[in-house]
């Protein structure tokens, strides 16, 4: 496995810093294969021309961040696919991934109108209109989530009228959300991958996904918003104690 | 499935692919498009009601996305069955349950019966080592003779003494050897992954290769709390949906 990493020596992006980030890419965009050995220390010193503790510093920062294993006596491997439990039962997600180091982040896709006619679940409540906000979530640069969000119109007119470019919107919105909701699922499936979910996770054509549609109420049972969400099956599980 | 009796008015202000929407929905919903039928094919949608594929895709992942219809690789778009309500606190009884009391027989098929060494990837963390002898003992779950679920228990000999004399076809439906073996079921641990199913469980639970399914791993635990005993169910994705409200009671 080639690895090509461009230094720039005189930029002021410390030099480990670019030997990880290169490496990094590498890793997330799949040209380093889960299981595949890094190049030795000793190796990327001579290859680059730069010294050893940069190299260190470089593996170092990468273990830190979950992306590679050393095995005592064996080299540097690039760790199992990364793999989050139970991240669909917590309600704030970013925050549990934050305390993983997972440095989570998200693109937000579109935000469309819609009736009530158009999503079943939705069916019953009193709202006529919607908004659907659509978005990723991702840890570490790697996409884990594809969620959809379905919320009153009313509650958020003010929100919709102020959007631009650099508007904080989502966090807004995510805000928002009254901590006092009451969570729960409405379904669990497990689907295959179609075109935009294969797009969005990287993945194949068909591969497992978790689809789960979950419900927010206010205590008096007013519905805050709802939530559909796909959760790729290479990097989710869920474990509970039972009985 | 008609196609003849969906309404479709171009002159209508309402866009077209929500009324192709509606029009479906409505269908499944009055029992006009039985579960399990198959959906009209884009073909016929473009040439009964000269409409575009992009108005078709947008009203069926519109029915996807609700779980009104599925699509299966290679064979078409179907409306969605009966879905199977599990508790995860069991699998079997709950099962057994739900297919009885919609008027079906609950029955079980044994596959195969192996002595296998001690695989982790396979079996869990039985904390077995490497030459450990473990009994797999793989079965069908059936429901009218249409398969349901694949699982497969596995027994350490070590923990279970004269388990392999034992008659697994003789064995009531439900979870068994807790009476046998009380001490080795104490407690449990469950895991449950999403996966692309092997082709044996594909053939067997009659699904397209690669298909994907849940797969529920669970650890149990003797009452010392050391394990025991590991069983793991496959199920096919669709037509099956977890027990929620017990699931609802690990959100943090």
């Amino acid at each position: 496995m080639k690895l090509n990493i461009e230094l720039n020596k005189l930029s002021d992006t410390p030099l480990y810093v670019q030997i990880k980030d290169a490496i990094k890419n590498a890793i997330l965009d799949g040209r380093y294969l889960d299981q595949a050995k890094l190049p030795t220390e000793e190796i990327l010193c001579s290859i680059y021309s730069i010294s050893r503790p940069v190299v260190q510093r470089a593996y170092q920062a990468l273990m830190d961040e979950g992306l590679v294993t050393r095995h005592q006596g064996k080299g540097t491997y690039v760790n199992r696919q990364m793999v989050l439990t139970n991240l669909m039962f917590r309600k704030e997600d970013e925050k549990y991934l934050n305390q993983l180091h997972l440095s989570p982040s998200s693109r937000l896709m579109v935000i469309e109108k819609i009736h009530k006619d158009e999503f079943v679940t939705l069916v019953n409540e009193k709202h006529e209109m919607y908004y659907a906000l659509k978005r990723i979530l991702y840890a570490n640069l790697m996409p884990i989530v594809y969620e959809i969000f379905y919320f009153p119109q009313t509650m958020f007119e003010d929100f919709i009228d102020n959007i631009h470019e650099n508007s904080d919107f989502e966090q807004q919105f995510l805000n928002a959300q009254s901590p006092n909701t009451i969570q729960q699922f409405t379904q669990m499936n497990v689907i295959e991958s179609d075109e935009t979910l294969s797009t969005i996770f990287n993945i194949q054509k068909g591969d497992a996904v978790f689809k789960v549609g979950m419900s927010y109420r206010f205590e008096d049972h007013r519905l805050c918003h709802y939530k559909l969400a796909y959760y790729p099956g290479k990097h989710h599980q869920i474990d509970m104690k039972a009985d | 499935m008609n196609i003849e009796t969906l309404k479709i008015n171009r002159n209508m202000s309402v866009s077209l692919n929500i009324q192709l929407y509606r029009a479906i929905k409505n269908a499944i919903q009055s029992g006009q498009f039985k579960a399990g039928e198959q959906c009209p094919t884009e073909k016929e949608l473009r040439d009964h009601f000269h409409i575009s594929r992009s108005v078709i895709q947008s009203a069926y992942t519109a029915l996807m996305e609700q779980n009104f219809i599925h699509r299966i690789r290679g064979r078409g778009t179907f409306v969605v069955e009966q879905t199977i309500d599990l508790d995860f606190k069991q699998v079997i009884q709950p099962m057994v349950d739900l297919i009885e009391k919609h008027g079906h027989k609950a029955s079980l098929a044994f596959v195969r019966k192996n002595i296998l060494k001690f695989d982790f990837d396979l079996m869990g963390n039985l904390e077995l080592s490497l030459e450990d002898d473990v009994l797999e003992v793989t079965r069908v779950f059936l429901a009218d003779d249409e398969p349901v679920a694949y699982f497969s228990y596995y027994y350490p000999l070590k923990h279970f003494k004269d388990i392999q004399t034992f008659d697994f076809s003789a064995l009531k439906i439900t979870e068994p050897l807790h009476s046998v073996y009380p001490d080795q079921f104490s407690s449990n641990f469950r895991s449950i992954f999403a996966i692309n199913l092997d082709d044996e469980i594909c053939e067997l639970l009659k699904l397209p290769k690669k298909s994907a399914g849940f797969k529920i791993h669970t650890l149990s635990y003797c009452k010392g709390g050391t394990p025991s005993t590991s069983t793991t169910y496959y199920l096919k994705g669709y037509g099956i949906n977890l027990n929620l409200d017990f699931l609802n009671r690990f959100i943090v």
